[in-house]
């Protein structure tokens, strides 16, 4: 196989037995890779009614065809398995270098199963795999526990690790990777916790072999200079000032969420946004493997308070730990920050569950007493302390360790959580963006905007300008983006690059630019209609699951707040989003029934029965 | 009197060392006619707000108004 390494590694922790698998060549056809390659896995070994902490779960690491190729931000792998967060699938996608050095090491994936009755690492060193005690790593960060892998394995070997937070099974745990990338979202670094898995360390000289090198270079050149030539005409804003930019949009729209949701805009945001970071903590950027773009951020704080050196932060860092907790003290977001990349923690995550924890104490439904601490809006002292104190599941924060829904209910206000399927949304309000509001709903893995980025056109106007207060027709487009991004997902590329490069420029974004991609590095030959059914069997079969564990209309909500209590100011005044109107037409789009299950044609049509 | 404040791309159209400034336009003016002052090439589409709303480049700008203009961040 080109493209593909061919196999998948098995690795049963109880038992300790590692065997290779080969990857059926038809499954990777369908499935493509990565996220693709995780639900197929998923579906086939993981009882959906599982529970996500015990042995009976598998957590799945996959990279996909393209990554490692040199295809431009052919840097990704996906985590799956099913989240402690949401009892639904994960899809924690992460960069760097990690993934790229797992297919160099002979395999596009791992599959984890069983529980080590001990801690342990994995080892992958050229197609040799071994399991060995990491006793002695248990309790240490994500950086510590990098620098000393490399030390006892191989000095250009690539570390993807938990910290203390997986360890102690907070369940927005991360996988962090490289040190600072993140495998963020739904908890999949308390699954690995739960398996007494550590860390996975992986070397290899392989190259990923290419069907057509010559047709995948000439592609790769063209992409590539249309890019450079549309970056030198309009400078990218990611480029010079991350995903910390987009602040400017989301503020000027009235749909930068503000103190746990209440308000779309943020009096503090000329404090916060992407120029500030730039001006006053930036390094350098910091690029993923082959990625052109380098929306990273490697930066510095001097501010005594909150020293401190690493990456980050992101955009939706800075609107969870920010805007929402009302903190306009940057250096205050960038070091709490630094700490969840260190502890392993999902910044969003843990923003919007100290927002929800000030919400509750303002409120009068939660006593200061409780916390320890005074908690404020605007205390990024508290943000800093408490996130620590999470990591370690120490006092309060062993309450803030369950996500803010669960806090939330257990004050007896679970609607105070701002969450679909139990996950914290991203930075964008659905009430100015409806869209939004129907992709956190539908998202296989609770609020996410990243299956399927709705910001890309009623946001950033990309590829075309679209209404952000209109709902009527939004579900088509948002079907097509979430089909779109099942096969960037797949494929090992980066959503900030293909959108925009390798996708049709009309709203059914068809994935011409990946189709070329793949076909020149597997060889396959995919039609454009095969890779866009790849796309939607993909969807589907997470659907599926996501059944299967019981879930169905009930489940794809939002909290009272974005439907029923209409934005208070700004440019979106007025506004609640009109999710259950958009779920009708969305149904009918997936071919799915009114309550939101496939029906048996559309699981046939796609192989799924 | 109308005041102009400029973020990222766009800051190369102000006057060196400025991050804003104020400019008295006619009557029925609108933001085509103040991009034009402020010798923005018509290929160049920004972000562009007014006293905290999106609008097109159509919009009639009145005595008072807050303009905001940036190139388009995306990511996230």
């Amino acid at each position: 196989m080109d493209g593909w390494m061919g196999k998948m590694l098995r690795v049963d922790l109880g038992s300790g037995e590692i065997r290779d698998e080969s990857l059926d060549p038809q499954v990777a056809k369908d499935y493509i890779g990565g996220r693709g390659i995780g639900i197929y896995y998923l579906s086939r070994d993981v009882d959906p009614a599982c529970d996500p902490l015990s042995p009976e779960n598998v957590l799945v690491m996959a990279a996909g065809p393209l990554t490692g190729t040199g295809a431009p931000t052919g840097a990704r792998y996906m985590v799956m398995t099913k989240s402690p967060l949401t009892g639904a699938i994960t899809c924690s996608n992460a960069g760097g270098r990690f993934p790229t050095e797992l297919k160099r090491s002979g395999y596009d994936g791992i599959v984890f199963s069983g529980r080590s009755p001990h801690p342990v690492y994995l080892y992958i060193d050229a197609g040799q795999a071994a399991l060995r005690d990491a006793t002695h790593l248990w309790g240490q960060t994500t950086h510590e526990t990098t620098d000393r892998l490399r030390e006892e394995t191989d000095a250009k070997a690539r570390v993807a690790c938990i910290g203390p937070a997986g360890e102690q099974l907070v369940r927005f745990a991360a996988i962090m990777n490289d040190k600072d990338r993140a495998a963020g979202r739904s908890g999949v670094g308390a699954v690995m916790g739960s398996k007494n898995l550590k860390a996975v360390v992986v070397r290899g000289q392989n190259r990923v072999a290419l069907a057509d090198p010559a047709r995948f270079k000439a592609f790769n050149t063209q992409i590539l200079e249309q890019f450079k030539a549309a970056a030198r005409e309009t400078p990218l804003g990611l480029t010079i000032n991350g995903t910390a930019g987009v602040v400017l949009t989301t503020q000027h729209l009235g749909v930068l969420p503000t103190k746990n949701w209440q308000q779309g805009t943020f009096d503090g945001w000329e404090n916060i946004h992407g120029e500030r970071l730039t001006e006053k903590y930036l390094v350098s950027n910091k690029a993923c493997y082959a990625c052109p773009i380098g929306c990273g951020r490697k930066t510095r704080v001097t501010d005594p308070d909150f020293a401190g050196e690493g990456e980050g932060p992101e955009y939706e860092t800075i609107y969870a730990m920010g805007s929402n907790c009302m903190i306009d003290n940057l250096a205050a977001v960038v070091k709490a920050n630094y700490l969840c990349n260190e502890l392993g923690l999902d910044t969003i995550t843990m923003g919007a569950t100290v927002a929800c924890a000030m919400e509750l104490v303002d409120r009068g439904y939660l006593s200061e007493k409780v916390v320890g601490r005074p908690l404020s809006w605007g205390d990024g002292e508290a943000l800093v302390e408490l996130t620590r104190m999470t990591a370690y599941r120490e006092g309060f924060g062993n309450r803030l360790a369950e996500g803010s829904y669960r806090l939330a209910e257990s004050c007896g206000h679970p609607e105070l959580a701002m969450v679909s399927k139990k996950q914290e949304f991203p930075g964008y309000e659905p009430r100015g963006a409806q869209a939004m509001g129907l992709a956190y709903a539908t998202s296989p893995i609770g609020g996410s905007h990243m299956r399927g980025d709705p910001a890309y056109f009623e946001l950033f106007g990309i590829p075309q300008p679209v209404d952000p207060h209109q709902w009527k027709g939004k579900a088509k487009i948002t079907k097509a983006f979430q089909d779109l991004s099942a096969v960037i997902d797949s494929a090992g590329l980066c959503i900030f690059f293909a959108v925009r490069n390798l996708a049709g420029k009309e709203l059914d974004v068809p994935p011409i630019g990946i189709l070329e991609y793949l076909n020149a590095a597997t060889g396959l030959e995919y039609t454009l209609e095969e890779l866009m059914r790849a796309g939607e069997r993909i969807i589907t079969a997470e659907r599926r699951f996501l059944v299967r564990a019981g879930m169905s209309r009930k489940d794809d909500s939002l909290p009272r707040r974005l439907t029923h209590e209409p934005m208070p100011s700004g440019p979106a005044q007025g506004m609640v989003c009109h999710l259950e109107e958009m779920l009708d037409e969305y149904y009918q789009e997936q071919e799915w029934t009114p309550e939101g299950i496939p029906t048996e044609n559309r699981l046939a049509s796609l192989g799924l029965t | 009197m109308v005041r102009v404040r400029c973020f990222t791309g766009m800051r190369r159209y102000l006057p060196e060392g400025k991050s804003g400034f104020e400019i008295e336009l006619a009557e029925g003016a609108d933001l085509r006619r103040l991009l034009g002052i402020m010798e923005v090439p018509p290929d160049v589409a920004p972000f562009i707000a007014v006293n905290g709303r999106k609008v097109a480049r159509d919009h009639r700008l009145r005595d008072g108004d807050e303009v905001v203009l940036f190139t388009h961040m995306e990511g996230g």
